[in-house]
């Protein structure tokens, strides 16, 4: 019986726009197991032909529609969808879907976890946005975010940041009404030391639609910034040791006394330099 | 017992590949047929002989007679029966090979070649057959080939009944030697029947040969008539096997600059992977390749330049498998929030607490030793994947450079496994500091 409703469930739904990703022809191994929950109590994607999607989180944002992160199980990794209100999966937003890497049986997604997300305007343009910041488990701490306008019932990726030991926070840091994102990360994810001294922060607004960075719009933010760069360019044991390192702390503490006094820069020409020693 | 191959007939040299999932005993079953020199119109009988791997099967006491030995197919014997060789050996983890000579490749069959993992337990094994041939005329039935094993007794079990003019006997040939039985009349049968037996009787007998450990240790049964092999037991003598994923060096790194010991926590690098390897090596699908101690100490050199980088707390948790900034932390004290499943066996997949010592709940890190043990429990995790949720589940592996890539998970992570694996091949560090020559 069960074999029955399945291989039913199965002809029906082949006529949906699955994206490739969940259509039942490119799932390897697929099987169809449908139903509303399995032994680990996720709820399951009604539409998926694959038990191994589920839903993880949902977030309400107009009658019908849900944004939802979907967990592939046996990999643990999470990707942003617009599901339905029961719970039929209707597409996945801009480059945060659930990618299957045949070449190396790998499954990628937007990160492992999902640590936060939120949907509101703010750029004050009247429509809102969407936000999620994910997290790889890893020892680099990379935390990627991902940032869309929703306009016109469509999800539009306008940033996506990733690098190590990262956070990001939406918050209004000049009281104007508009919220800004700050991006704190680290040059290398590399080890230790590199993860706690090759800071860096970028401060991004939204300006006409488009994501811009305003670093020097915030001089005290790069204030902070500057006592890890000294301790990390006076201590002896990084001077001998380290020394591939030292032009990469020099570049990012003027770079910071820059935005300090007021003249954009970014870090961009740092991590070239970071770049180089790799190459060697 | 899963099937290699089915019934075909062997009419040239046919090599069979299988894949053991761990190192343990294994009991491999092959059933064949071979035509005697009439059957063949020829002045020659067929003969199948067996190699698995690399391991060839001669004529008890003599090196190279294949032919004719215990493990063959011996046509002329045989007269186009069926006979069953079991091989009880031990097989390591990987793909092994079976390979099945025909001396002429014109009279024989194969009826079937599959194989099992076995369990021994305290030296004790039965293998429960339920085997009956067809009729014969006191020809070969069932032979047992021990490899490198020795056994102190064994017992078989067997199901024999007396036909309208003649009765199921059965002969045990030992290494060669014929079992002789204490009846006076027909002694070289050592299990035999009379009218009297015309129902049927079950009758088991054991056998105390004290067959020490050798390379190949052979049982015969011969049998006249179709008598049923119920079960066999064996008491075997075991070799000690060698513990292939203990490994008890380390290689030493110096630091000709500050003269920092770089080796303070060999100990605990060596105590947690042999524990890991110890651990995955006795589950269902084990890790092809054990982890190296080698590889863990390199990264640990990587993380915090072994417990030398003070920065968040790199003295203590030198693996950082506890920071606050890496997700592994929550995922280890079972936040529901951040999963980490994996396969615990062909029916569940669960969170990695199953694999928690009893002694060591709740995981926590408070010294290099206890960020060393989950560091490498993490790295475990990180090396494995779950094809898919459909029962059986199954336990895939990735390289160790695969695990290392989502040990760290780098938005950089190429330059990551780059210089671990500097550091673990060449000894030399990222910023080209010689640790080990």
């Amino acid at each position: 019986m069960e074999v029955i409703i399945g291989i039913l469930l199965i002809l029906l739904f082949n006529h949906t726009n699955l994206p490739p990703e969940l259509h039942q022809d490119n799932l390897q191994s697929s099987k169809p197991v449908l139903g509303t929950s399995n032994e680990r109590e996720y709820i399951l994607l009604q539409s998926s032909p694959h038990r191994d999607f589920a839903i993880w989180d949902n977030l309400q944002f107009d009658s019908t529609t849900r944004i939802s992160s979907i967990i592939h199980i046996p990999s643990s990794v999470l990707g942003i969808a617009l599901v339905d209100k029961q719970n039929n999966f209707i597409s996945w937003l801009p480059e945060a879907e659930i990618k299957f890497d045949y070449d190396n049986l790998g499954v990628i997604g937007a990160g492992d976890h999902l640590y936060w997300w939120g949907f509101e305007d703010i750029d004050k343009d009247n429509n809102n946005e969407f936000y999620a910041q994910f997290a790889y488990a890893g020892t680099a701490g990379v935390y990627p975010f991902y940032l869309y306008t929703y306009k016109n019932k469509k999800f539009t990726l306008l940033l996506k940041l990733i690098e190590a030991r990262s956070k990001a926070e939406v918050l209004d840091l000049d009281n104007d009404g508009i919220k800004e994102v700050v991006y704190k990360y680290a040059l290398s994810g590399s080890g230790n030391r590199e993860r706690e001294t090759l800071r860096w922060k970028d401060i991004w607004r939204i300006e006409d639609g488009k994501p811009v960075k305003v670093n020097n719009q915030f001089p005290d933010e790069y204030k902070e910034l500057i006592p890890i760069y000294d301790k990390a360019l006076t201590t002896q044991y990084n001077k001998d040791f380290y020394e591939f390192d030292y032009p990469v702390y020099r570049c990012l503490k003027e770079k910071a006394e820059l935005n300090i006094n007021g003249q954009f820069v970014d870090a961009e020409s740092c991590k070239g330099i970071l770049r180089n020693k790799n190459k060697k | 017992m899963p099937t290699i191959k089915g019934a075909y007939p062997l009419n040239t040299t046919d090599t069979l590949t299988f894949q053991t999932p761990k190192n343990s005993y294994y009991l491999i079953k092959m059933s064949a047929k071979a035509k005697s020199e009439k059957q063949r119109d020829s002045t020659d009988d067929e003969d199948i002989t067996i190699k698995i791997d690399t391991l060839e099967f001669p004529k008890p006491n003599t090196l190279s007679k294949l032919i004719n030995s215990p493990a063959s197919f011996n046509g002329g014997k045989l007269h186009n029966t069926e006979q069953i060789t079991y091989f009880v050996i031990y097989l390591k983890t990987g793909e092994h090979t079976i390979e099945l000579i025909p001396q002429h490749g014109d009279g024989s069959d194969i009826i079937e070649v599959s194989y099992d993992e076995i369990n021994i337990k305290n030296n004790q094994v039965t293998l429960n057959l339920n085997q009956q041939l067809e009729n014969r005329d006191k020809n070969p039935w069932i032979t047992f080939v021990l490899v490198e094993i020795g056994v102190k007794s064994f017992s078989i079990e067997t199901k024999v009944r007396w036909h309208l003019l003649d009765g199921d006997d059965i002969k045990v040939i030992i290494n060669g030697q014929i079992q002789k039985a204490t009846t006076k009349y027909r002694k070289d049968w050592i299990i035999k029947t009379n009218p009297l037996n015309i129902f049927g009787k079950t009758e088991v007998i054991t056998l105390t040969p004290n067959l020490q450990i050798q390379k190949y240790n052979y049982i015969e049964l011969y049998t006249d008539k179709t008598p049923t092999l119920k079960s066999i037991s064996f008491e075997i003598i075991e070799q000690e096997k060698p513990n292939t994923t203990n490994a008890n060096t380390i290689q030493p790194y110096q630091d000709k600059i500050y003269g920092r010991d770089y080796n303070k926590l060999d100990e605990y690098i060596l105590s947690a992977v042999n524990y890991w390897n110890d651990f995955f090596s006795k589950q269902q699908y084990p890790p092809p390749q054990p982890l190296d101690p080698n590889l863990v100490k390199a990264i640990i050199y990587r993380e915090s330049t072994l417990g030398y980088d003070e920065d968040n707390n790199g003295k203590i948790d030198v693996m950082q498998v506890w920071d606050e900034n890496n997700p592994a932390k929550p995922s280890f004290l079972q936040d529901p929030k951040f999963p980490a499943n994996e396969f615990v066996n062909e029916n569940e997949e669960n969170n990695i607490s199953y694999s928690y010592p009893k002694d060591r709940i709740p995981p926590d890190v408070t010294t290099t030793e206890e960020s060393i043990f989950w560091g490498v429990r993490w790295l475990y995790h990180k090396a494995q994947s779950l094809p898919n949720l459909i029962k059986p589940y199954k336990r895939d592996w990735e390289t160790w450079n695969g695990a290392i890539y989502n040990y760290n998970s780098s938005d950089n992570v190429e330059a990551y496994i780059q210089e671990v694996f500097s550091i673990y091949e060449k000894g030399i560090d990222d910023e080209g500091n010689v640790l080990w020559k």
